[in-house]
């Protein structure tokens, strides 16, 4: 059934969180990094949030756009994987090569925090930590859309 | 027919939801044809079905007859779904059918028989308060509505009328339920089991003929590879009530069945997929003192998401 197929890409739940509302604080262990980070370390960075687990296909075709808009400098990516096994999360750090913190949301208490119910979700948020757009699903035409929006949070501070 | 059997589990190993089709029902039974998926919140789901059904087995009761008399009955329908999510909760589902019903008597050029057209329509409200996510691995889902008497119930050939079994549309409204509970039994929800059941309780037609209620129920599960592709299997209980003709009992109408439902899908890419799938009997236990009904179905369905 296509509904199996596109379930965790499209599935659009719990919008409680609202745009223009400021993104809650927290604090997680970065598995690459091997450090805690805390959103509030990014203060005064346009943020994509990105909440992705190794079994979800859109998610593996997004980190990559990410990692390469990170690593020019467009945008910090802050990602957050709630895979249930940590080694499936650490095997595809590897193989996609991810240099952004990728924190490990263990009790899926941050996807909660950010009423993420299905993958993928990205957030945008401003310098100041305000969340500009809520992301679901992504498809590779998604990617020109996204990184417009980065650029006009990024013209306006 | 062992070796048909095996042709068609070969050819589609396993399924979901699949279209079937009795010999006592002119319309294609579609809340059998409906595919389960309850579209998201703001997302069109469309589908397209095409179903051979051949209706050829002849039964008595629970046994199989040797059938000599060269008859063969075959439908083909097409099958039109769109499912659109109105919110997180609920959705629409509607189907438009064409039917193409052909039956062959004996050998003579002119015992041919073919029936066309619109079918029934079918259009269901469905609720789904709860479903799999990252906190969930349960989804319940239900729905209420109608079949809708779309086509023509008055099909004739040469000035007749043919029988009720040949008529592309069942020519009656039918009140429709439906109710689908699904567990998953790991976060990517690549392997499921699923129990569905619904009900059809069916309207006289204003040929005063009315077709059998019906009640299904089916239990199955569904695995996605790691690839594009998935497999799936169900079980289906199905009973018909015999048809009836101003209150009277037309015989050899209604009856027990139980099908396994194989299929298997290929996802093309993220919007859309294909599926085969197949329906083959293992038990019927059916009114009256002969029968002839489905042997075997198969069916091709291409699903686009918006």
């Amino acid at each position: 059934m296509l509904y199996n197929f596109i379930f965790f890409a499209s599935l659009i739940f719990g919008t409680n969180l609202s745009l223009a509302a400021e993104a809650p604080p927290f604090s997680l262990t970065a598995i690459n990094l091997k450090e805690r980070i805390n959103l509030s370390d990014y203060q005064g960075q346009t943020i994509i949030l990105d909440f992705w687990a190794s079994w979800c296909a859109p998610c593996l075709s997004s980190l990559p756009v990410y990692q390469t808009w990170h690593d020019a400098g467009k945008v910090q990516v802050v990602s957050i994987n709630v895979d249930d096994d940590l080694k499936d999360a650490i095997a595809m750090i590897k193989a996609l090569n991810l240099s952004f913190p990728v924190a490990y949301d263990y009790d899926k208490s941050v996807a909660k925090l950010f009423d993420v119910y299905a993958l993928p979700v990205a957030f945008l948020i401003d310098k100041n930590g305000t969340i500009k757009l809520r992301h679901e699903g992504y498809k590779s035409t998604d990617a020109t859309q996204l990184l417009q929006r980065i650029q006009k949070i990024n013209s306006i501070h | 027919m062992i070796k048909k059997l095996v042709k068609i589990i070969v050819l589609s190993i396993c399924c979901n939801q699949v279209s079937a089709a009795t010999c006592s029902c002119a319309g294609v039974p579609l809340l059998s044809s409906m595919e389960a998926s309850s579209a998201d919140s703001g997302k069109w789901y469309l589908s397209v079905t095409y179903e051979e059904h051949n209706i050829n087995d002849l039964v008595s009761g629970s046994d199989d007859i040797n059938d000599e008399t060269e008859r063969a009955r075959e439908s083909r329908s097409l099958l039109l779904q769109a499912d659109y999510g109105v919110n997180e909760s609920w959705s629409i589902t509607g189907m438009l059918t064409y039917i193409d019903h052909r039956r062959q008597i004996g050998i003579s050029q002119g015992s041919f028989a073919e029936a066309k057209g619109l079918g029934d329509g079918l259009i269901l409200v469905k609720y789904t308060p709860q479903r799999i996510n990252l906190f969930s691995s349960w989804e319940y889902s239900f729905g209420f509505g109608s079949k809708i008497p779309l086509g023509d119930d008055d099909y004739k050939i040469n000035s007749v009328s043919v029988s009720e079994d040949l008529q592309p549309s069942s020519g009656s409204y039918s009140w429709l339920a439906w109710g689908y509970v699904t567990y998953a039994f790991d976060q990517a929800a690549r392997s499921q089991i699923f129990l569905s059941a619904n009900t059809s309780i069916n309207n006289e037609n204003g040929r005063n003929y009315q077709f059998g209620n019906e009640y299904n129920f089916s239990v199955g599960t569904s695995y996605h590879l790691q690839n594009d592709w998935a497999i799936s299997a169900q079980v289906r209980y199905r009973e018909s009530l015999p048809d009836e003709r101003a209150d009277v009992t037309i015989p050899n109408t209604g009856g027990e069945w139980v099908d396994f439902m194989p299929a298997i899908q290929y996802q093309l890419n993220q919007s859309s997929g294909i599926k085969l799938a197949a329906r083959i009997p293992l038990y019927r236990n059916l009114e009256g003192a002969i029968q002839f009904t489905t042997s075997d179905s198969i069916s091709l369905t291409y699903s686009y998401a918006l």
